[in-house]
């Protein structure tokens, strides 16, 4: 007889039958017993050979508010059971249980390396936390129950045998904000005529790529009085000393470096340089204040324009850059420039 | 009704031989006559000529440009107007054409040379993974490796290998004259049929600086406003790439040659859509008001075709992304509905947003794929083209793992014969 699947279930304390928003704080424990939908599961997975070993429970605000020190005490709970699959009750309509459910599935996955499932409403903020683990998509409100506990399980045994291996949309489970390849039978020419003609007759049509969300970011208040004002100069234009001596990269921008300009009145050609791979270097070479303009800087220092220019500039690559890298990058370059009392950034691109 | 008239000649086999003939789906080469040929630029010094055929375990690097042996054979004008022959073009005639050959030049940029740091790579395997998604893996490839005698400017040094690839697509193509096709193909636009919407296309294409360029009958698109071209011309040749972009979302002669949107547009014209032209607006320009200004221009130009709606296509990353996006603007806010072919760049996870500007009126976007996606190179027997890859000491047929962005000629193509296509996992 093959193995029996062991399963650890994991619910909120809605589900577990603790209490409703008022015990929203309850903090993670282990069940004794096998209770509401972890009760229905049980029934569900008896005939795969599978039993619900374990079941664990959180509250929806103490999840949130504590959300490192509630994974590590569920994810030694887990661990201990060392379950064969991982299930988290479906949070349909609900954020913060949709949040909690998804984090801890991720987790379970990425850290324990355990098949987990959950299921919630597609438009359930949870959802884009979910990665590496999956959720399947549910109505708004709770309803069906069993439906959707053995829809979970029959997809979590398919994770668990590696046969979930198509896009979300084929495999029917909630994107997860990763987008892969894959070979289409008919080429983007062949599929974009149609598309518009449908848009062009006013009949229903699909994107096959979702404009992305841009955060918007706020302004800080301009500099009151730039006389007294300490200035840096920084570039996403690759400006480096000849011969890149760090080998800042020509794209695919990870890196970012200072170099000093302390009583330097321009970029020398022939001493400085771009290696960025997005643009013809040749006019930079040439002269590089073109690409960040030193010269102009220090004459309006001299002139008392500016208080002071900072003494160092920073460089990196912003061709082929990954949006978290240069937002990664961003945060520390403005990190340090506050540090050493900067006021105030030129930030010069390509 | 202005009608170019193809001749098909298919090539199933080449091989090199005492002289250059086609005959019953082999086109045999001579070695010397090309090499005469190529020579006649004064400027060219190593030569080095190969063979590849489809499924070969052999890969092609440094590929500069990959073009389909075309020659015009009857009517005024000529093939590849303004590189081999006064620059007069004609969307009406007749030319032979030889699909499943190619002509793949290489080269490879000098490292004091002026303009690039690093040389961008693009290879084509002519098996394993990455032949899947090359269009050039699937055809009879004569592959010239060709490098300058003294040092050149880049924009001199492109155009050199961009002419010798012209020229050697027409000659092979020459010897195809007087004899019987194995298929012919006609291609007009002919009168709109008012019950049917009216589509356009828009290609946007790379014209940054000298050295990242198209040209339209020999002329540079840096610095022009946005104009009308005739398909027909573009079958014959009047798009031509010269542009030392990244490997997979670089347009290559061939793609122009055999564009996959004007076929489809073509296919059928009259019975559910009127192709009523094209419009070809440079991207890359300097400062955003101009980028406003051409693609206001180009929208106008669609407009003035009456089109109902325009597929809009990019060429490259970040900075040409603009001129497209701002071109379906232009057309969406004069009532003109847009469909844009789209690469994306989503990180080698697969996480990041696809692009990195967006504007509301953007709603329709096929995509081409993730150009980040990483792929394994598998080792292969020989390699053509150049002795590494590109700024690596790895021997160009040994095995590398990289993004198909800097490696794959052609496989997130914006011109519409990728298959490649992401999806939501």
């Amino acid at each position: 007889m093959a193995d029996q699947i062991k399963v650890v279930f994991y619910m909120n304390q809605f589900f577990a039958g603790i209490g409703g928003e008022e015990k929203a704080d309850q903090i993670p424990i282990e069940l004794e017993e096998l209770k509401g939908p972890a009760l229905a599961l049980s029934q569900v997975i008896k005939e795969s050979n599978a039993e619900v070993v374990k079941t664990v429970v959180c509250g929806d605000s103490f999840f949130g508010e504590n959300e490192e020190q509630a994974k590590k005490e569920l994810l030694g709970m887990i661990k201990a059971a060392s379950p064969d699959i991982f299930l988290a009750s479906p949070a349909f309509g609900s954020g913060r249980n949709g949040v909690a459910t998804a984090s801890i599935c991720s987790a379970v996955t990425q850290e324990l390396g355990i098949p987990a499932v959950t299921a919630m409403y597609p438009d359930n903020p949870g959802s884009e936390l979910v990665y590496p683990a999956y959720a399947l998509p549910t109505s708004n409100r709770a309803e069906k129950m069993i439906n959707v506990l053995e829809d979970m399980w029959d997809f979590a045994l398919k994770v668990k045998d590696g046969e979930v291996r198509g896009s979300a949309a084929r495999e029917n489970y909630i994107p997860r904000g990763v987008r892969k390849n894959e070979v289409d039978e008919s080429t983007a020419a062949e599929r974009v005529l149609p598309l518009l003609l449908s848009k062009i007759k006013g009949e229903a049509y699909v994107t096959e790529v979702a404009l992305p969300k841009h955060d918007a970011v706020e302004a800080p208040k301009p500099v009151t009085n730039m006389k007294k004002a300490t200035l840096a100069l920084v570039t996403e234009g690759s400006l480096v000393p000849f011969g890149n001596p760090d080998k800042l990269e020509s794209w695919w921008g990870e890196h970012w470096y200072k170099y000093s300009i302390e009583g330097l009145d321009d970029f020398e050609k022939g001493k400085y340089e771009t290696i960025h791979a997005g643009f013809e270097n040749a006019n930079i070479d040439d002269d590089p204040d073109r690409l960040l303009p030193l010269d102009v800087a220090r004459i309006a220092e001299k002139e008392g324009r500016i208080g002071k220019l900072f003494d160092i500039y920073l460089t990196t690559t912003g061709m082929e850059t990954a949006t978290s890298s240069a937002k990664r990058m961003g945060r520390e370059m403005a990190e340090f420039l506050r540090s050493e009392g900067v006021d105030a950034a030129i930030v010069t691109g390509t | 009704m202005l009608e170019l008239v193809s001749n098909i000649y298919e090539v199933r086999s080449i091989a090199f031989g005492d002289s250059t003939f086609y005959k019953e789906g082999v086109l045999s080469i001579n070695r010397a006559e090309v090499e005469a040929l190529i020579r006649e630029d004064e400027n060219v010094g190593e030569i080095t000529l190969s063979l590849t055929k489809p499924g070969d375990s052999a890969r092609i690097v440094h590929v500069w440009d990959v073009i389909e042996p075309r020659t015009k054979v009857d009517g005024p004008g000529a093939i590849f107007p303004g590189w081999l022959d006064a620059p007069i073009s004609y969307a009406e005639g007749t030319m032979n054409r030889m699909p499943g050959a190619a002509v793949v030049t290489c080269t490879e940029y000098s490292p004091d040379s002026d303009a690039y740091t690093v040389q961008c790579e693009s290879i084509i395997d002519m098996s394993g993974p990455a032949a899947e998604i090359c269009p050039y893996s699937q055809t009879n490839n004569l592959v010239m490796e060709i490098l300058p005698r003294d040092k050149m400017s880049i924009p001199e040094h492109n155009k050199m290998v961009t002419k010798a690839g012209l020229k050697i697509a027409k000659y092979l193509a020459d010897v195809t004259i007087g004899q019987v096709p194995s298929k012919t193909e006609t291609y007009a636009l002919g009168k709109k049929d008012p019950n049917l919407p009216n589509v356009a296309l828009l290609l946007v294409v790379s014209g940054s600086t000298a050295a990242l360029d198209t040209y339209i009958n020999g002329f540079s698109c840096v610095g022009i406003m946005p104009t009308l071209i005739h398909p027909n011309e573009i079958l014959q040749g009047s798009l031509v790439a010269s542009t030392a972009l990244v490997a997979s979302i670089k347009n290559f002669t061939y793609d122009y040659q055999n564009n996959a949107l004007i076929n489809e547009l073509f296919k059928d014209n009259g019975v559910k859509h009127n192709f009523v032209g094209v419009v070809v607006e440079r991207g890359y320009a300097y400062e955003y008001d101009d980028k406003v200004r051409l693609s206001s221009h180009a929208a106008n130009l669609i407009r003035h075709l009456e089109a109902d709606g325009v597929i809009i296509t990019s060429e490259g990353g970040g900075n040409i992304l603009l001129e497209t996006m701002l071109a379906c603007r232009e057309c969406e806010e004069r009532g003109i509905k847009t469909a844009i072919v789209m690469s994306e760049f989503c990180g080698h996870q697969g996480t990041g947003s696809p692009f990195v500007d967006s504007v509301p009126e953007a709603d329709l976007i096929v995509s081409t794929g993730n150009t980040e996606e990483l792929m394994e190179f598998p080792e292969m027997e020989v390699a053509y083209g150049g002795k590494t890859w590109i700024a690596t000491d790895v021997p160009s047929n040994k095995a590398i793992k990289r993004s198909i962005y800097d490696t794959v000629a052609s496989a997130n193509s914006m011109l519409g014969h990728a298959k490649l296509k992401a999806y939501d996992y």
